[in-house]
């Protein structure tokens, strides 16, 4: 399963070579969950809503922004971009919309999503979108990045990403990114954020790869209900030595990685057992997906996640899944 | 002076919003499409007009739901 995983290398089992912050945090949250959430591949049945609903509402504004660069209207682009949201959402094989029986996460709450965020934001953002040299606006950004520190094989460890959208503020660059989220926009929901991994991946990120000297991230979130939508921007700065002290983190733990998939070689009957569980998490981030594997004996976890869980393969070189 | 009393929700009720979300959107027309951006536009007024657009209570949202009055859920979407 690794192999075909280009994020992984081909020559060391189970060792992580490229890493987004879906995989870094989740790492950090406890050994055992990434294992068998990026390592193994395993997804609780219940849970691409989340993903599929953050996906189609990333493509969106994506659009819209995109549009509007190419000088485009905001009501042109609002229209454009809900079409074409709607046929994303269109099952073309099935003849029918995109069935989700989340009463958060679904179509309707998409649609409607996208349209309140741009009224809010589109025609008068304070936020301006950076045009690179080329014309392109910097939006839906994908990174990757050599670090200097050397995996078993002498081949550096690689930082990659998404990053939504690059703005200025103020006379200052910042990332801006968007969440969802059926909380409310307290400001405890934004004090998260620092410190926070992904969003102190995408402002090094910024720093590194696009020679911007970003002041942090600006999180736009929205909280999405059964009948309504609602949106707070709140800042997640980063100093250049918080991000330098960041990054030094990062090394140690990509190290920890790499010892544990150097374990789990001579583990081959139980190669999860490479990674030890943090059981002060389980009940952290809404309940860890894995405690109903993890509470059971080892002998009957693979049959366990075989009945509950479905295959996916976590390529952050590939696939956007940071959302 | 006359007025023309016009629909809070724009140009689309619910029941045709809805056989819009139920068709193939390839073949929306533009002006199908605006009808859909309006219903929200305008549902996005009467919300912001609510009592409940001013509330951020701390915690999950559920009780922040149970209050507002709006019935977007009616369209069995």
């Amino acid at each position: 399963m690794t192999t075909a995983n280009s994020s992984f290398s081909p020559i060391i089992p189970r060792l992580q070579m490229a890493w987004d912050s879906t995989s870094m945090g989740t790492f950090k949250e406890c050994p055992r969950k990434y294992y068998y959430s990026i390592v193994a591949g395993w997804q609780p049945r219940d849970m691409s809503v989340h993903l599929t609903f953050g996906l189609h509402y990333h493509a969106a504004l994506e659009r819209y922004h995109r549009l509007k660069a190419k000088g485009m209207d905001h009501a042109q682009a609002l229209r454009a971009t809900v079409k074409q949201a709607l046929i994303d959402t269109w099952d073309a094989a099935r003849q029918r919309p995109w069935s989700s029986d989340h009463k958060y996460k679904n179509r309707l709450t998409l649609i409607r999503t996208v349209v309140w965020y741009l009224n809010q934001f589109g025609p008068n953002d304070s936020i301006r979108t950076v045009i690179f040299a080329d014309g392109s606006p910097a939006v839906e950004l994908s990174f990757r990045f050599q670090t200097n520190v050397l995996g078993p094989d002498a081949q550096p460890y690689l930082i990659c990403g998404h990053l939504d959208r690059l703005g200025e503020l103020g006379g200052m660059i910042y990332g801006n990114d968007n969440k969802t989220t059926s909380w409310s926009l307290t400001p405890e929901f934004f004090e998260k954020y620092s410190p926070d991994n992904q969003m102190s991946t995408y402002s090094f990120a910024g720093k590194i790869v696009y020679h911007e000297p970003m002041r942090g991230m600006i999180v736009d979130a929205a909280q999405v209900l059964v009948t309504f939508s609602r949106f707070e921007r709140g800042f997640a700065p980063r100093s250049e030595a918080q991000l330098d002290e960041w990054y030094e983190d990062w090394t140690y733990w990509v190290k920890m990685a790499e010892h544990f998939a150097i374990r789990s070689v001579n583990k081959q009957g139980d190669p999860a057992g490479a990674w030890p569980m943090n059981d002060k998490s389980c009940s952290h981030f809404g309940g860890c997906p894995f405690l109903s594997i993890c509470s059971k004996d080892p002998a009957v976890r693979e049959m366990w996640l075989k009945a509950n869980f479905v295959h996916r393969t976590w390529d952050p070189l590939q696939i956007r899944g940071d959302i | 002076m006359t007025t023309t009393p016009t629909s809070p929700l724009g140009e689309v009720d619910e029941r045709s919003l809805e056989a819009i979300f139920a068709s193939n959107p390839g073949d929306l027309t533009d002006e199908e499409v605006g009808r859909v951006v309006e219903y929200f536009e305008a549902k996005r007024q009467q919300f912001l007009t609510s009592p409940e657009a001013k509330t951020k209570g701390p915690g999950k949202a559920k009780k922040v739901e149970a209050d507002v009055n709006l019935k977007l859920e009616d369209l069995g979407l």
